[in-house]
């Protein structure tokens, strides 16, 4: 077969070392579209009664229609729909009549050797889902479709290549799927991970899926192909399985799009293939190519019904969704203020903690302490970091306690340093912060109080001061720290740069 | 059967057999009992057409065992008997490209009637036909040339037969039965008319124009030693024609190369080639939209490539018997499903379903499942409450 | 193949294949013997009624017509297995139920055959294909379910063509199923299994399948009752697909009215098939009295024409039967029905090809070893079907593949389309229509095996109605020129059962009664016979 004489020919030079991964490569441009499969969180599976759920022992959630039993036929389960189509809605897509259609290909996880799946008619078409850095990734479409059982390899290596024989494991076949596909508007590793990263919050946002990776929850396959800067066609593209992190998604898509670069100026040919990312290796590798791979025979599935999603089913489904990572970002960035907002552009500090405070959805509680009063950037650096640290804690913490230890910080009462102690007490035990400072006995110096203890580390130590003196920046964190220790953290960190500065200059002016 | 290029001024015009001045127009309607073995074959099977054609001076018979392939796979087949030919030299005296051309034309349109697709075989000056046919009739799916005459003489040459020609002569000697092959013989006439032969430079003069107009993928089959036309007449072709091609050097034939040694490269190669075309030509080689399709049906041939890359997919295997039996029979059920290309279906829904029923779900609740060892029971193979299988991928097919 | 062996002592010379069957016996030796020494009861009308009232208990009830299977089938191999164990047990439960004052249903103590494509549990379910045999499935076909509900008494899986693909019950694996009639004969097919048990007197009634005419063809070869209800009218969970969007369960029986109270049983609305009905099964055996005055019963001249002189001549003597019972009748040209066997042979054959990948050894039945798991799949389907199955596999995988399927798959589905409308169009104009439902009577085993196309055609007068989703069914209706029986179709519009059986009914009632089938001698004896219920 002419597949398989191209890509032997061309092996040697396909697994060629490439230039180092990661790193631009100038005149050159990476075109890639992903494909990402994930799983519904519904109580039983997309055609039949038996449970949709992660560990159980092998084969003990089976039934004859996801074994593929003679004579079984497949029953649409209606929440797996509404979930598809609160994803259709999430990604603002159209949403459409749609036909199921069997995909006919052999494979031993496959219970009937073909996959019920949408083709020409999906529910889901023509979405978008905004990146934080201002981009947008086109949907192409978002279907239905079920899952595969799980084969395992037994032999020396584990892998399929090396393996005696093979076990299947059907529990998870016939787990209700979407396979969200984007158009191919990505251009890097970095990017590609974003737009995971940010289609994972979506999706967990509307309540489809757990977004669980490390399960299998979410799956990720990468179509990368480059083309020469300028140049319209596309090239041919490779497909790269196996991304199970983040991590892996942004090293993989960097090393096959400096591989295929280099592949191509040394002369060869990128062959349409499967590729497997190896982790430990930190490369990609063919999959060998299956014979008849491509021709999968997609006709109406005649054991299944159209459907037609009416408004009133659709608004029912949707029902309850809150507003999408985007728009609650943009909130948040809304309620900092007009200065602020204009430095939390991409790539900022403050855009950074508003992503990670929406993303761990603690947006609610900084926007409900805002409401009540307590000053926007405190609230979003204590909620992006303190709060961030300790998830679990969340429940103990009131809006209205926020507030008031955001607002006692602010005030001076607290530095920042007692603040972050009062507040990792209150998500951990609960309470009142007034009372917490109270019971540690924090209170801020007074600034007459601060000024003695700060000449007295000064003094007590010479030879450290006349370096600062001298111009050595670096040798200020030493006297803070000595500061802080004198005071068991009740200085406030601000006002001892202060101070120290203010010594400085004054004995510069007046050499003594 | 056309002159010995090698040097033809050195052959003496002459022919004592035959009277001079006998022109067509008196001998064209005298019916002569054709030679055995000459007679022309019109087999009719189905959907798929094949027409051969035999050269100057020779007959069907050159052609029969080819032909007769063909009718063994199922092809309906027509091999006229060209005007002039396979009854006496005299015949052919009066007869112009014209005539050959038009018997050819009818031959084909013929079978055209018959069938939905039509390959075009033929021999020297059939293989000229051929091409002419295959440039007037877009349709046509694929064209095999074996020895074909397509490269007109030279003028000097032309001067020479016209000087016999004009001195009386009427026939120049035969050149028939160039056959490598020391049993083997042609049934061809003992000489070569002058005048038919001008007229045929003048055929293929007009041809040599229109070879681009050609449309449909041609297999070429030349003879590495060629007594009657010039070895060079691949290369003059391959350099006027803008479809695929495939040549085949024929190394142990002269020019009559269907009866010659290697006869069975030309009869497997040209039923392979036919296969090819006529199994595929609607819906793999053309457009489906082609306008010039009166419908996107395929003609209802399936060839054996196919039926062995359905077994694939399928994931059967078959053994060569079953292989050609299967071909046989899916190409019979195919060719009755052609009849459907008959019906307007424009604007027509295709029904995958006889209900109306829309929305058909049930709610997601969780409802006993099978017993694990009850479903393992009925495993060939298992192992850990697993499904056991040999590896997977690990043996390439 | 279990059952049967028990059965068939001293006949073991039944030819695996079929063809090699003395032909030279004349049709009165070839027929099996007549129906005397069976129980006098073969309607299940009749034998539940008995059983109800305790005028006779099921287990003598199927004692009976295990014996009978015991003396003849040997002859017949109308079953791939007997389950004698099975129905005993089945019965002694129903007779204690009614000794409680219980009412089972309309089917209690009835002996039912089933076609071996309705999974049963731990009762092996084959196709009548290698790569099945053995295998017992976990649970019960919804049909399945429902006739044992209504009381009815298992006693066997019946034979038929692998994976019900052909017409004469030759392609099974485990050799093809004869005539009872003349056994030189075939009994029609896919189903000729169960139209041959119930004409042979193994049971009154069978269920079988129709995707393109199997359950009406053999019923009509063997002379007795087959319906094929509306799509979607009956469910197909349990029923081992062949072509999903064609396959529905029917009865076969020796009666209309069995028939009838057989279909109520079966019909209704199954949530674990998406494609059934929802809505009530209707009411069919309270309409077959009714009779046909001023019903408009149409003549398919195109399927007339597509028969033999003398089974046409009988599709009019029906009409006249019914033309002086009231209705009125006249000819009705529909052109399109030329189509239906070119539409039908493409689009089922496709859905086939899909619905038997499963069949690749990993899960159950066949496996044939090899070293990879692609391997083992070659070679395990390779040995596990018969020629005709892999036919159709190949004809169908050709039809959906790249660059094929907008010219034979969607174009066949077009095509479906139109012969749908054109059906929908004649019934603005006509109740129901009349047809033969097979071009001939039961045709030489062996005659048709080599010749594909041939043995398509015999589908030519019921592949219409599969592919419109229409109801239909097939009365027996006097014999053909040979002696054996002819079957004359009523084909009705969706949902329109009651007036079929209605019109069925009155076809029946006014049919020659020409002894040519087995069970008529039984039945003719049974009529106001009840004293005489067994011996």
């Amino acid at each position: 077969m002419s597949v398989g004489q191209t890509s032997s020919k061309a092996s040697k030079s396909q697994d060629a070392s490439p230039r180092q991964p990661g790193v631009p490569v100038s005149g050159w441009e990476a075109v890639i579209g992903l494909e990402v499969h994930c799983e519904l969180l519904t109580e039983t599976k997309l055609f039949c009664g038996c449970r949709n759920r992660f560990g159980d022992e092998p084969n003990t959630s089976v039934c004859p229609v996801c074994l593929g039993l003679p004579g079984s036929l497949p029953v649409l389960n209606s929440r797996a729909v509404e979930l598809a189509m609160r994803i259709g809605t999430a990604l603002q897509c159209e949403i459409r009549p749609s036909v199921f259609h069997r995909k006919n290909y052999f494979y031993p996880d496959m219970p009937k050797d073909y996959q019920i799946s949408q083709y020409d008619e999906p529910i889901n078409v023509n979405g978008r889902l905004d990146l934080p850095d201002g981009t947008s990734v086109g949907i192409t479409r978002a279907h239905l479709e079920e899952d595969t059982g799980k084969t395992t390899h037994v032999g020396e290596s584990g892998r399929i290549s090396g393996a005696e024989y093979s076990l299947v494991d059907y529990n998870r076949a016939g787990v209700p799927l979407v396979e969200i596909v984007s158009e191919p508007d990505i251009r890097s590793g970095q990017q590609a991970r974003m737009y995971v990263s940010e289609l994972r919050a979506v999706l967990v946002a509307s309540g489809a899926t757990d977004g669980r990776m490390e399960e299998g929850s979410l799956r990720v396959d990468a179509n990368v192909s480059v083309r020469r800067s300028g140049v319209q066609d596309l090239g041919t593209r490779c497909e790269v399985k196996n991304l199970n992190s983040l991590r892996s998604l942004a090293k993989a898509v960097d090393f096959e799009i400096a591989r295929q670069v280099a592949l191509i100026e040394s002369g060869g040919v990128v062959a349409q293939e499967t590729r497997h990312w190896n982790e430990s290796a930190s490369k990609t590798m063919p999959l060998r190519s299956k014979e008849e791979a491509f021709d999968y025979r997609y006709f109406p599935e005649p054991d299944l019904v159209p459907i037609i999603p009416g408004d009133q089913w659709q608004a029912e489904a949707i029902a309850g969704m809150g507003p999408m990572p985007a728009r609650r970002r943009e909130r948040l960035v809304d309620a900092l203020g007009e200065e602020a907002a204009g430095a939390a552009g991409f790539g900022s500090g403050l855009h950074d903690q508003v992503v990670t405070v929406v993303e761990l959805g603690l947006d609610a509680l900084v926007l409900d302490a805002v409401q009540l009063g307590a000053d926007p950037r405190l609230t979003l650096s204590r909620a992006a970091n303190e709060v961030a640290a300790n998830l679990e804690g969340v429940a103990r913490l009131s809006v209205d306690s926020f507030e008031r230890l955001i607002s006692l910080e602010a005030k001076g009462k607290l530095s920042a340093t007692q603040a972050k102690a009062v507040l990792s007490e209150m998500l951990a035990k609960g309470g009142d912060p007034t009372d917490i400072a109270k019971a540690r006995g924090f209170e801020v110096l007074a600034s007459s109080e601060l000024a003695g203890v700060v000449a007295g580390v000064v003094n007590s130590r010479p030879k450290e001061w006349s370096r600062f003196v001298d111009g050595d920046e670096k040798i200020v964190q030493f006297f803070v720290g000595q500061v802080m220790k004198e005071t068991r953290g009740k200085a406030d960190g601000k006002a001892v740069l202060a101070e120290l500065n203010r010594l400085r200059d004054s004995s510069k002016a007046s050499p003594d | 059967m056309l002159f010995q290029r090698s040097c033809p001024s050195a052959r003496a015009f002459q022919c004592p057999d035959f009277r001079a001045g006998v022109l067509g127009a008196n001998i064209r309607w005298v019916v002569r009992p054709v030679l055995l073995g000459a007679e022309p074959l019109s087999h009719s099977s189905g959907d798929r057409g094949v027409l051969v054609l035999h050269g100057f001076t020779g007959s069907p018979q050159s052609m029969r065992p080819l032909a007769e392939r063909f009718v063994e796979a199922g092809f309906s087949v027509e091999m006229p008997l060209l005007p002039g030919h396979g009854t006496d030299i005299e015949d052919l005296l009066g007869m112009r490209w014209q005539d050959w051309s038009k018997a050819a034309d009818d031959a084909y349109l013929k079978l055209a009637e018959m069938c939905r697709v039509v390959a075009v075989v033929g021999l020297s000056m059939g293989g000229s036909l051929a091409c002419r046919l295959a440039a007037d009739h877009h349709e046509i799916a694929g064209v095999v040339l074996i020895n074909p005459f397509v490269e007109p003489p030279a003028e000097s040459f032309r001067e020479i037969l016209q000087g016999a020609l004009a001195g009386g002569a009427e026939v120049a000697p035969a050149v028939g039965s160039d056959i490598a092959m020391p049993a083997a013989a042609e049934l061809s006439y003992p000489g070569s008319p002058l005048a038919p032969a001008l007229s045929l430079f003048e055929g293929l003069d007009a041809l040599v124009g229109d070879l681009h107009e050609i449309t449909c993928p041609i297999l070429l089959m030349t003879s590495r030693e060629d007594h009657v036309v010039p070895t060079s007449t691949g290369e003059f072709l391959m350099e006027r024609v803008t479809v695929p091609l495939k040549r085949v050097w024929l190394e142990r034939s002269y020019h009559v190369a269907t009866l010659d040694y290697d006869r069975d490269i030309i009869e497997s190669e040209a039923l392979d080639f036919v296969l090819g075309v006529l199994g595929r030509s609607i819906s793999a080689e053309r457009p489906r939209d082609s306008s010039e399709m009166p419908a996107d049906m395929p003609a209802g041939g399936i060839t054996v490539d196919a039926v062995a890359h359905v077994a694939r997919l399928a994931r059967l295997q078959l053994t060569s018997e079953e292989l050609q039996h299967f071909t046989v029979q899916l190409g019979a059920v195919l060719q009755h499903a052609a009849e459907m290309a008959e019906l307007d279906i424009s604007g027509v829904d295709p029904m995958s379903h006889p209900l109306p029923v829309r929305n058909v779900m049930r709610p997601d609740d969780p409802r006993p499942g099978l017993d694990r060892d009850e479903v393992l029971s009925e495993a060939p193979l298992a192992e850990d409450g697993k499904f056991r299988v040999p590896r997977i991928l690990g043996v390439e097919l | 193949m279990t059952g049967s062996g028990d059965t068939s002592e001293g006949t073991s010379a039944r030819p695996a294949g079929g063809p090699e069957v003395d032909r030279a016996r004349t049709q009165a030796t070839s027929a099996i013997p007549p129906f005397y020494s069976a129980p006098r009861l073969s309607t299940a009308q009749e034998i539940s009624a008995a059983v109800i009232s305790g005028e006779i208990s099921a287990r003598q009830v199927a004692e009976a017509h295990l014996e009978r299977i015991a003396e003849v089938d040997g002859d017949v191999h109308a079953f791939n297995e007997v389950t004698a164990r099975e129905a005993l047990d089945a019965a002694d439960e129903l007779d204690r139920r009614v000794a409680l004052g219980e009412n089972p249903g309309p089917l209690t103590g009835v002996p039912i055959a089933l076609k071996d494509n309705l999974c049963t549990r731990k009762i092996a379910t084959t196709c009548s294909s290698r790569i099945l045999a053995g295998w017992r499935p976990p649970y019960d076909a919804t049909v399945v379910r429902r006739v044992r509900e209504a009381g009815a008494v298992i006693i066997g899986k019946t034979n038929m063509d692998e994976f019900a693909m052909g017409s004469s019950t030759e392609s099974s694996a485990f050799g093809a199923t004869l005539n009872p009639l003349d056994r030189s004969r075939v009994p029609g097919g896919s189903s000729g299994g169960s139209a041959a048990a119930v004409a042979a007197g193994f049971a009154p009634v069978a269920l079988g399948s129709d995707t393109g005419g199997s359950v009406r063809q053999p019923a009509a070869m063997c002379g007795v009752v087959g319906v094929k209800p509306t799509y979607g009218m009956v469910s197909r969970f349990g029923l081992i697909a062949f072509a999903s969007s064609f396959d529905q369960v029917g009865p076969i029986a020796r009666s209309v009215k069995d028939a009838a109270i057989l279909y109520e049983v079966i019909a209704g609305h199954d949530e674990a098939d998406s494609t059934s009905l929802d809505r009530i099964a209707p009411s069919v055996v309270s309409r077959l009295d009714d009779g046909s005055d001023k019903i408009r019963v149409g003549v398919v001249s195109e399927l007339v024409s597509a028969a033999s002189p003398d089974v046409a001549s009988r599709v009019h003597e029906a009409a006249e039967v019914l033309a002086s019972a009231g209705s009125m009748v006249d000819e009705i040209s529909i052109p399109m029905c030329v189509y239906s066997l070119s539409a039908y042979y493409l689009l089922a054959p496709a859905e086939a090809s899909s619905n038997l990948s499963r069949y690749d050894g990993v899960r159950y039945g066949l496996r044939v070893d090899a070293p990879s798991v692609e391997l083992m799949n070659i070679a395990t389907r390779s040995e596990g079907f018969g020629a005709e199955v892999k036919r159709r596999i190949m004809l169908g995988t050709y039809a959906l593949s790249a660059g094929y399927y907008e010219a034979y798959y969607a174009r066949a589905q077009r095509v479906r389309t139109l012969i749908l409308q054109a059906f929908e169009a004649a019934y603005e104009h006509f109740d129901v229509l009349l047809a033969p439902t097979s071009p001939t009577t039961a045709f030489a085993i062996g005659s048709k095996v080599d010749d594909p196309l041939a043995m398509y055609m015999s589908d030519a007068c019921t592949i219409p109605s599969n592919l419109a989703g229409h109801p239909a069914a097939s009365v027996p209706f006097g014999t053909g020129d040979d002696g054996l029986p002819v079957g004359v179709q009523v084909l009705a519009p969706a949902l329109a059962e009651p007036l079929m059986f209605q019109v069925a009914a009155v076809v029946e009632h006014g049919a020659p009664h020409s002894g040519a089938t087995v069970s008529s001698q039984g039945t003719e004896q049974a009529s106001g016979m009840k004293s005489q219920v067994l011996r």
